[in-house]
């Protein structure tokens, strides 16, 4: 009977109908996670009205089309310009970028297509066998598994990004978790930070900060006289090349595919977290740790794999529990609705064909997405030769319409020019942006999360060493501090 | 400006910026414990989290702070920043820099809402780039024009979004 789903849904999408469907939505997705400030969440957002009069097979195509192609789309402009064109693919950008700048643009962005695409291809394997196992595992965190999850994401992301300085990552991340605080808090809907402002009580949206804080400072530093006129010289990949990298590296897109499809299943926590903790996993294990951040192939690799794959992980608790696993998925997980499907115990039952479209479709859109991300790239690997002083002015036209879009408000285009002068101070003091953005996307997580757990507890925190998984990333996060501040080296040097 | 010199001009903002949250988070605190709320335990009051950050915020900024008068003291600092601001005015790249984000905080503050999209774009396009010396006028007027052209035709013609 699977057999049989899975082929019926091989043959749907290799209608010539369905197959530009595929291809318009995911070359649809690939600009728009290419344009800083529009991410995944709005290509879905946007499409799902266009495809309300789509023959439902088709539309479910085009809404997983666009959502691979925009998760994707994201490290071509992190790679070129610096600017991550999704949050997902900010992690790409530390080591795309340096490759980019001595001439190896062409490369890195073959690395992170075929890594991507290898991502959601894998993350299927996942999304059609191990569903059921791994559904239970993500139901046994609750409240102070989350809240240390993300605690645990800030501080990787701190120490990751801040080499030889985590204490610089870790002001950063606090930072960004201070800006999550601002608007109406969701468990007591108190105003914190408002000053009864309404645009402030109504939180600070993600987009504006994250164009402003990865976006301005690189806008503004192309305004120097100095390396003005001087094109980067770039490459064109070459496949055989391209491939064997991956190939080499095989261990990395495995173990990133892995991370990725963990991280896309915990509700919640995104393809971002999925990228930087594959990244910290890759970079770890590394014996060149240092190259990291310097336009090592691995860095690439394991972000682009990490964050494409959860892309399936993410899928997984749509389909099974109704919960999403990112905000893209949420967008889905509606759009999924409005075309007669239920997500939840009883798909399997009502709709069995279901989950094996979803992974045909995905397998589908992320073949298309190479091919096309690899046709596109050779014009976008064109833009570095650019003028950059032509350039940049009119990326920030892109980054005023793509904060504007949010919720169609001023505020929204000000509140990115104010994180952009923060973006501007800390990246002059050498304090990393991610951090920042990571406080920002997993500060709403941190707090309700906590102060639910503590609210059952009765103000208790001993919760907190009771549970074994909490026990778990305690550890972790005592073995990072003490491994940070150079205490763990002073207590191997004592034992000596 | 060494990164020293960097260290200590922020973490004295960054100090600054912990007092301030964690006085605010302590009078959420007070304020929540009030009707309509009354919240009167301190672990589950919305101030709990603020008062946290803003703590560890001011620790780990004294620590910075600390770290970058190691061996130079308070006094060599602050001459440090004076003579880096005296330094910054005649500064030709610092002074682009600056203009040029005038320009884009005009165009982001003003300028947008007050006149149609197309019309605040392009002129704000035409001023930064002709500020910057970017490329012959017409040239700059050329490119002006075409992008915002082709920002309205994805934006509003292709995914049926309003513009500015």
């Amino acid at each position: 009977m699977v057999f049989e789903y899975l082929m019926q849904a091989v043959f749907t999408v290799l209608t010539p109908m369905n197959l530009l469907v595929l291809m318009l939505s995911v070359g649809a997705g690939l600009v728009m996670g290419m344009l800083p400030g529009l991410s995944a969440t709005m290509a879905i957002a946007l499409l799902t009205g266009l495809t309300y009069n789509l023959p439902t097979q088709s539309a479910l195509i085009a809404l997983l089309g666009v959502y691979v192609g925009s998760i994707s789309g994201g490290c071509q402009s992190a790679i070129l310009l610096n600017i991550p064109g999704t949050p997902a693919s900010a992690a790409t950008a530390l080591d795309g970028f340096p490759m980019a700048k001595r001439g190896d643009g062409g490369h890195a962005i073959f690395l992170a297509t075929t890594s991507s695409a290898l991502g959601t291809l894998l993350s299927v394997i996942f999304v059609l066998t191990l569903t059921p196992f791994l559904t239970s595992l993500a139901l046994k965190f609750a409240s102070w598994e989350f809240f240390l999850l993300s605690i645990f994401g800030i501080m990787i992301c701190g120490a990751l990004t801040a080499p030889g300085n985590a204490l610089k990552g870790w002001i950063s991340g606090i930072l960004g978790l201070l800006v999550a605080m601002i608007g109406l808090d969701t468990v007591d809907t108190f105003a914190r930070f408002s000053y009864g402002n309404v645009n402030l009580m109504s939180n600070i949206q993600l987009i504006p900060v994250m164009i402003g804080l990865f976006g301005f400072p690189e806008i503004v530093k192309s305004f120097k006289l100095a390396g003005s006129g001087e094109p980067l010289k770039v490459s064109k990949f070459q496949i055989s090349r391209g491939f064997s990298s991956v190939f080499r590296n095989w261990g990395a897109v495995l173990r990133s595919s892995v991370i990725g499809v963990v991280v896309g299943i915990i509700p919640g926590v995104g393809e971002d977290t999925g990228g930087w903790l594959s990244y910290w996993a890759s970079k770890s294990r590394s014996k060149d740790p240092d190259s990291f951040g310097n336009g090592n192939e691995v860095g690439i690799i394991s972000a682009e794999t990490g964050n494409n794959s959860c892309i399936g992980g993410a899928l997984i608790p749509v389909l099974s529990l109704a919960v999403p696993g990112s905000a893209p998925a949420a967008v889905l997980l509606a759009a999924f609705l409005m075309h007669g499907y239920r997500p939840g115990p009883l798909l399997m039952t009502e709709s069995p064909s279901f989950v094996y479209s979803v992974g045909i479709y995905l397998i589908g859109a992320s073949l298309m997405m190479w091919l096309l991300a690899l046709v596109i790239s050779r014009g976008t690997v064109r833009i570095l030769g650019i003028n950059k002083k032509i350039l940049m002015p009119v990326i920030f036209l892109l980054c005023v319409v793509g904060s504007f879009l949010i919720n169609y408000t001023y505020f929204d285009i000000k509140v990115m020019f104010v994180f952009g002068l923060v973006g501007l101070a800390l990246s002059s003091a050498n304090f990393p942006a991610a951090p920042f953005l990571l406080g920002v996307i997993l500060g709403p997580m941190t707090d309700s999360n906590l102060r639910r757990g503590l609210r059952l507890s009765d103000g208790s925190i001993l919760p907190l060493f009771e549970r074994p998984i909490c026990i778990f990333f305690l550890c972790i996060i005592a073995f990072m501090i003490l491994g940070q501040t150079g205490i763990l080296k002073k207590l191997k040097g004592i034992r000596k | 400006m060494e990164m020293k010199h960097k260290d200590f001009t922020i973490s004295l903002a960054l100090v600054s910026l912990g007092v301030y949250t964690t006085v605010e988070g302590l009078r959420m605190y007070q304020k929540a414990a009030k009707p309509p709320y009354n919240i009167e335990q301190f672990a589950i009051s919305p101030g709990f989290l603020p008062t946290i950050l803003g703590s560890l915020l001011l620790i780990l900024s004294c620590v910075l702070l600390s770290k970058s008068v190691k061996g130079c003291g308070f006094r060599s600092q602050f001459a440090a920043l004076i003579m880096w601001t005296k330094e910054a005015i005649s500064n030709t790249d610092i002074r682009l820099m600056v203009l040029g984000m005038v320009i884009m905080g005009f165009y982001a503050f003003f300028l947008i809402g007050l006149v149609p999209y197309w019309i605040s774009a392009v002129v704000f396009l035409i001023t930064l780039m002709s500020f910057l010396k970017a490329t012959k006028l017409w040239k700059i007027i050329l490119i002006s024009f075409l992008a915002v052209g082709l920002v309205i035709l994805l934006f509003q013609v292709g995914f049926n979004v309003s513009l500015p």
